[in-house]
């Protein structure tokens, strides 16, 4: 299910409404029946893979904290995802090849045994190896579904190249919506937990609400543990300014993503389907269209579901934070995705050292964590290079004088230094919307092509992505000072309810155009 | 609590307020405005004496009235087209220039343009239907095939206006419905065909005029033929003389002016109270024809209205006084 999917709002509320209506065990079970609904409705076949990964995650993290499951417990649940697609093969509900479910079921048998078998080390090397066991099967998971395509054809490209190419292997895999985020949630989750930030949480159904979370799951922003899983066990007490926050963060979102994002992806869409026949001022709008397309979809996406979680007294994470405003490199992480960045800093950056050795070995770390953040993304070398690209930018801010001196820039030089970080954003723009690297240089040349006139077409497009871009900007004047970007409270009732107003009638008059969120296939 | 409740409340209100004013203090600008010219009143306010034209309910006509019933001894003449006959203005079109030349030939005659841009043979005819109410006694028809596409987008947006599917739910108020409008008309509908095909619903001014040039041109001119027969049974049937103008225009690179076949066609159909005009056969007595259209040679200059006029004369006396008194 989608949020701009026009049945959403009744979903969302009818869900709430009852979720208000019950006592703390039956919530539990209400968010997690709704959030599977949720998922389900996209694929039935694949709640078997979030069921998979919270099963894991809830046997590791317990067995981490000491608490040894009933043998009947744990063979039920290895098995459960197994269980659920054989009754979907059975009942003619989904399609499926028969080896799948004999795979699915042979893991959850393995992973009985292996649970078991490790049940009986030393506490120490127990906790170590039921944490590497939770963080192999994640990642084997989203590296089967995600990546498995990508390396086969890179090492066929490289067997090509070496003159031994064969026969190719056409290898297609349905991405699952959500993968990259809720296995990267569940991954944290049991690092925290062995490194004992937070217990492991002794109920099922709580714990399985956590990872899949339905305002959350999809497209994240990525929680962790000791931020929503202790939400969830809280028995919440109903609160109108809660509602209330929810809704506008839900309107301002539907702003961001219908009105903003879906009808900048027209002029993006167009101009990147064909570099090749552009020239400099349509490739000039077509990188800006993108930068607020994504920022207005992504950040919309964040929006909503922080709003519909709000709905139910659940607070989740900022995401954004004016990300165009950075002046350097690493601000620009520090406003951006900032549930991914701070993943990625806590859980490989630091890990390796961060900038605790030198300089060269901090390069060394950012490369790395910026190639994985690049590759969690998607797996084509683009991602990669775009990861390269911002690990470039975060090592030249800081070995190069001017740029170090621009990040800490004052007065209008501060104006300067966020211009040039916003130029340089759009360059990795450039490389993110472009699906391989033919189709990048083709993006590259088309700059070099000046025409002769400015054409009238230009200008139409101009004037269509400035009607949608200059009332976001617009709103981002407004909260400029607030800490959420999509904060009015500030504001007078009237103007803010004119604000509202406002909004809303931009986002009826554009719902037409449906355009599916870019970072659900992330 | 109560600051933030204040807000969303201030919000319902004015949102709530802006519909409310637009279907009662705006309602003549509303009412069929998304039917897009298939609203058979749209533009026609009738009063207790009198009827007003309006540029209202999405139908642009020239503010013109009309007495109701019609005075005794009075002639009334319709002229029911497109953007041609509309004209720049009421007084620039040759609907009303031939309205002043018979007054100034002592007629008693009120001569009315209810041209409105964009029409087709459809629109058109929804729009004869309201004016047989009006006890006209002669319409001037005046004919062009190049407008079937706009009469098919916009009654395939009336179709969708109309849905009670759930996307649709919103555009039921004015307020959004129009906003909606605007955004389409004045800034997505001026994007290049190229990029209003990158969005894949509610396209239909591209593909439909991207069809125009190809078989589905052929159809819509065939279309064309037959429902402008139909509308001639029409008024056959209720005893109205009309006279058939067909549109002229300059094709690209070339000086004389083309009618692109109908005048022999409509020759043939002049029985039974049709008269037919020719713009080509009364430009064409002229010694500069090009001087007569707008750059885009489809459309006609004010002075190209007054030899219009001059030229429909005799015939609209023929037509419409053969046998009568002054």
């Amino acid at each position: 299910m989608s949020f701009t999917a026009w049945y959403y709002p009744f979903f969302l509320f009818g869900v709430a409404a009852l979720y208000w209506g019950l006592g703390h065990r039956a919530r539990t079970w209400l968010l997690l029946a709704a959030s599977y609904v949720f998922y389900g409705a996209w694929d039935w076949r694949f709640l078997s893979l979030i069921a998979a990964s919270t099963l894991v995650d809830y046997f590791c993290t317990n067995a981490m904290d000491g608490r040894l499951l009933r043998r009947l417990s744990a063979l039920a649940g290895s098995l459960a995802p197994a269980v659920w697609l054989g009754g979907l093969s059975a009942f003619d509900l989904a399609r499926f090849d028969p080896l799948i479910l004999q795979a699915a079921g042979i893991s959850g048998l393995v992973f009985f045994f292996l649970y078991e078998a490790l049940w009986h080390l030393e506490e120490g090397r127990r906790r170590k190896a039921f944490l590497l066991l939770s963080i192999v099967t994640n990642l084997v998971t989203l590296g089967f579904f995600k990546y498995f395509g990508f390396f086969v054809d890179s090492a066929q490209d490289l067997l090509v190249l070496a003159g031994l190419g064969g026969d190719s292997l056409v290898v297609e895999i349905l991405l699952p919506v959500g993968i990259s985020f809720y296995t990267f949630q569940s991954i944290s989750f049991a690092v925290d937990v062995y490194y004992k930030r937070i217990h492991a949480c002794g109920d099922l159904p709580t714990f399985a609400a956590f990872i899949a979370f339905f305002p959350q799951l999809v497209a994240g922003p990525i929680e962790r543990g000791r931020q929503l899983l202790t939400q969830l066990e809280q028995h919440h007490v109903f609160d109108m300014a809660n509602v209330h926050a929810g809704l506008r963060l839900i309107l301002v979102g539907y702003f961001k993503k219908v009105f903003v994002a879906n009808n900048c992806a027209l002029i993006a869409n167009y101009v990147f389907s064909s570099p090749g026949s552009m020239d400099i001022y349509w490739m000039t709008l077509g990188v800006l269209a993108f930068a607020f397309q994504i920022y207005g979809d992504f950040s919309g996406y964040t929006d909503i579901a922080r709003g519909s979680a709000l709905l139910f007294g659940v607070r989740l994470e900022r995401n954004f934070a004016f990300p165009y405003l950075a002046r350097s490199p690493s601000d620009f992480w520090a406003r951006w995705h900032i549930t991914l960045s701070t993943w990625i800093r806590d859980y490989l950056y630091i890990p390796l050292g961060g900038n605790r050795h030198g300089t060269l070995m901090t390069v060394r770390n950012l490369y790395i964590a910026m190639l994985l953040a690049g590759l969690w993304h998607g797996a084509t070398w683009m991602f990669v290079l775009w990861g390269f690209y911002h690990a470039t930018l975060l090592a030249l801010y800081r070995v190069v004088p001017f740029l170090h001196h621009m990040e800490h820039a004052h007065g209008h030089r501060v104006w300067m230094s966020r211009v040039l970080m916003f130029l340089f954003t759009l360059g990795g723009w450039l490389i993110f919307r472009s699906p391989d690297w033919s189709h990048f240089l083709e993006t590259l040349q088309a700059f070099t092509v000046w025409p002769s006139e400015f054409s009238r077409d230009v200008g139409h497009a101009l004037g269509w992505l400035a009607f949608h871009v200059l009332p976001l900007l617009v709103l981002q004047y407004v909260t400029r000072k607030a800490q959420d970007e999509s904060s009015l409270d500030h504001r007078m009732w009237a103007l803010r309810g004119l604000d509202y107003a406002v909004m809303f009638l931009l986002v009826a008059s554009s719902a037409v155009i449906d355009v599916e969120f870019i970072y659900f296939q992330f | 609590m109560r600051y933030i409740t204040k807000a969303f409340l201030f919000a319902a209100a004015l949102l709530l307020g802006l519909e409310g004013l637009a279907r009662l203090a705006f309602e003549d600008t509303f009412v069929g405005r998304f039917d897009y010219g298939y609203h058979p009143t749209a533009g026609f306010v009738e009063k207790a004496d009198h009827v007003e034209l309006r540029s209202a309910g999405g139908r642009r006509f020239w503010p013109q009235s009309f007495a109701r019933p019609k005075p005794k001894g009075r002639y009334r003449i319709f002229t029911v087209g497109d953007s041609v006959a509309r004209g720049r203005s009421l007084e620039q079109a040759y609907p009303y220039l031939l309205g002043e030349m018979l007054k100034a030939k002592g007629y008693d005659v009120e001569s009315l343009n209810l041209s409105v841009s964009g029409y087709g043979v459809r629109r058109r005819l929804v729009v004869l239907e309201q004016v047989l109410k009006y006890e006209p006694d002669l319409i001037i028809l005046h004919l062009n095939h190049s407008n079937e596409y706009e009469d098919e987008r916009e009654w395939r947006r009336a179709q969708e206006a109309k849905s009670w599917y759930p996307d649709q739910w919103l555009r039921k108020s004015y307020i959004i419905a129009r906003l909606d409008e605007a955004k389409t008309e004045r800034l997505f509908w001026k994007l290049p065909a190229d990029i209003r095909a990158t969005r894949e619903v509610r396209d239909h001014d591209a593909e439909l005029a991207a069809a125009e040039h190809g078989e589905q041109g052929k159809v819509w001119e065939q279309f064309f033929r037959t429902q402008t027969l139909k509308t001639l049974e029409l008024l056959r049937a209720h005893q109205i003389p009309v006279v058939l103008l067909t549109k002229g225009w300059i094709e690209e690179g070339k000086q004389e002016i083309s009618d692109g076949g109908y005048d022999l066609y409509f020759k043939q159909h002049q029985e039974g109270g049709v008269c037919t005009a020719s713009t080509r056969e009364i430009f064409e007595l002229e010694s500069n024809i090009p001087q007569l259209f707008n750059k885009d040679r489809v459309h006609i200059k004010p002075s190209g209205h007054v030899i219009l006029a001059k030229g429909l004369l005799p015939k609209v006396e023929r037509c419409l006084f053969a046998g009568k008194a002054k």
